[in-house]
């Protein structure tokens, strides 16, 4: 069953388009949601729980509607923008205080648990957190309330490798049950990499690809040859190119890909169809 | 929605602004002064420290994060702005109380009387009428809210005061019959509702069409 489904989502800014977004995500796995700075990551994010109003679009979690069931939805799933940034000067446990009464479910001993383990102290004051303690503090808020679908905007990001790799651990570990489904933004793709059954990629406000990690880098070919090989048929092919004195290389569609002459083909990393893309955008302005 | 109360109380609001009013209660007992100054120091010194603390310290950004509604947050926000409200006006109520006893003397501007307080009933519902759907239109910004509605509450108690000083007719209006003088309190009291009321509908309208 899909945990989470939105479709044609679209929202448009003065300079910005968020265009026909759709993807779903089942119940157990881990999403990785791509793309550069501005892609639109935390503007989807925010518009599939409302807090950004989209212009039209539908979302559904748990198999419910969500404009409908908002508020009832919202006490079911763990969102987070970034870690705590609120109340500074506040203490863990003055703010866990006013948390806790927002949602029926919440439980006191998953959430002493998880701040045991993520060795958050409840006298500290927000400010005194690092960036990856309030990440976990965050997560132990929402985990507390038992969130069947966990929506984090760059948890990773700010964190250290180690801190990043214990977070990845640990977001395998909530799916385990396979009751528990995590969609998580992200511009570090070896998070991905590490730790995500699907990923989404979004480039310039448009969904490029909703797939397996597989199967999306499947799609692409890095192809490397001289400069004289580029013809405007090859051009047109190529997403992105990259040209230097010895020749060029460009990204291309694997479905594109058809004479191999003399055109050495590597299979790209999540990385280099990223970069690939935001040249394209950047070739085009 | 008294979840969200109870946050606005136990995280935004400090207990200060709840002592504040006793203290700026006791300018009460100035002899010869402009009463309507001390209900408006809310407008001047509580609303725009307020209104910053809830910027700085993201407030909107944590109620946004919560299970709540949009209607339930802008309901919150002015619930708890009118009981600090009512606290400023009991105790002005009880120091002009206070001030009829110690001096028992005609003031040469507004008479701290029953008229006195359901006028700064107005006061206050004029002030939320103007700074909530201002303030609303962003969820944080609230400079030209602040300053605009202190602006049309200030007009409202000037004209009040110089109505007593210079027309005889309103002195005697405000001034003599205690039961209508009671009549200006409910009435005052209404106008303080039904503004504030008038208030959430139109911030509630503009912030709905806020992306936080």
């Amino acid at each position: 069953m899909s945990i989470l489904s939105v479709k044609g989502l679209h929202k448009r800014y003065e300079k910005f388009h968020l265009k026909d977004v759709s993807f779903k995500l089942d119940k157990g796995y881990i999403m990785g949601f791509i793309g550069v700075n501005g892609a639109g990551k935390t503007t989807t994010l925010k518009s599939i729980l409302n807090i950004v109003n989209a212009d039209s679009g539908e979302v559904k979690i748990l198999g419910k509607d969500f404009t409908e069931h908002e508020m009832e939805l919202k006490r079911e799933i763990g969102y987070m923008f970034g870690g705590v940034d609120f109340y500074p000067k506040k203490s863990i446990k003055a703010i866990t205080d006013v948390v806790k009464r927002f949602y029926p479910n919440w439980d006191d001993e998953t959430y002493f648990k998880y701040c045991k383990r993520f060795k958050i102290d409840q006298d500290k004051k927000v400010h005194e957190l690092s960036d990856g303690m309030k990440v976990k503090y965050s997560l132990a808020l929402a985990l507390s309330h038992k969130a069947r679908l966990l929506i984090l905007d760059e948890p990773t990001s700010g964190l250290d490798p180690a801190a990043r790799d214990n977070l990845l651990e640990l977001f395998q570990e909530l799916v385990e049950d396979g009751e528990k489904s995590i969609l998580f933004s992200t511009h570090i793709t070896s998070d991905l990499e590490k730790c995500a059954d699907f990923t989404t990629y979004i480039n310039e406000g448009e969904i490029i690809a909703s797939t397996t990690k597989d199967e999306f880098i499947g799609a692409y070919k890095i192809v490397k040859g001289r400069k004289e090989q580029i013809d405007s048929e090859m051009q047109n092919k190529l997403i992105a190119l990259k040209t230097n004195e010895f020749g060029f290389s460009g990204l291309i569609k694997t479905s594109d890909l058809t004479s191999t002459d003399n055109l050495t083909i590597d299979s790209p990393k999540l990385e280099d169809i990223m970069i690939y893309y935001a040249k394209k955008e950047y070739d085009n302005e | 929605m008294n979840n969200l109360l109870y946050k606005e109380f136990k995280l935004t609001i400090s207990p200060f602004y709840f002592v504040l009013p006793a203290i700026l209660g006791t300018l009460m007992l100035i002899p010869q002064w402009l009463f309507f100054l001390v209900p408006l120091y809310f407008c001047f010194i509580t609303v725009p420290y307020l209104f910053a603390a809830y910027k700085a310290q993201n407030d909107l950004s944590f109620s946004v994060m919560m299970p709540v509604s949009k209607s339930n947050i802008v309901k919150a926000k002015l619930l708890s702005i009118m009981t600090l409200e009512l606290v400023h006006v009991i105790f002005a109520a009880i120091f002009a109380v206070l001030n009829k006893v110690l001096y028992n003397t005609e003031n040469l501007f507004f008479n701290p009387n029953v008229a006195f307080i359901g006028l700064v009933f107005v006061m206050f519902g004029i002030f939320n009428l103007v700074l909530f759907p201002m303030f609303y239109k962003t969820g944080y910004k609230y400079g030209a809210a602040v300053i605009v509605s202190t602006i049309s509450a200030f007009l409202f108690v000037a004209a009040m005061e110089l109505s007593v000083v210079f027309n005889k007719e309103a002195a005697v209006f405000f001034e003599t019959d205690v039961n209508r003088q009671l009549a200006i309190l409910a009435l005052g009291l209404i106008m303080f509702l039904a503004m504030s009321y008038i208030a959430y509908k139109i911030s509630l309208k503009r912030f709905k069409k806020v992306d936080v």
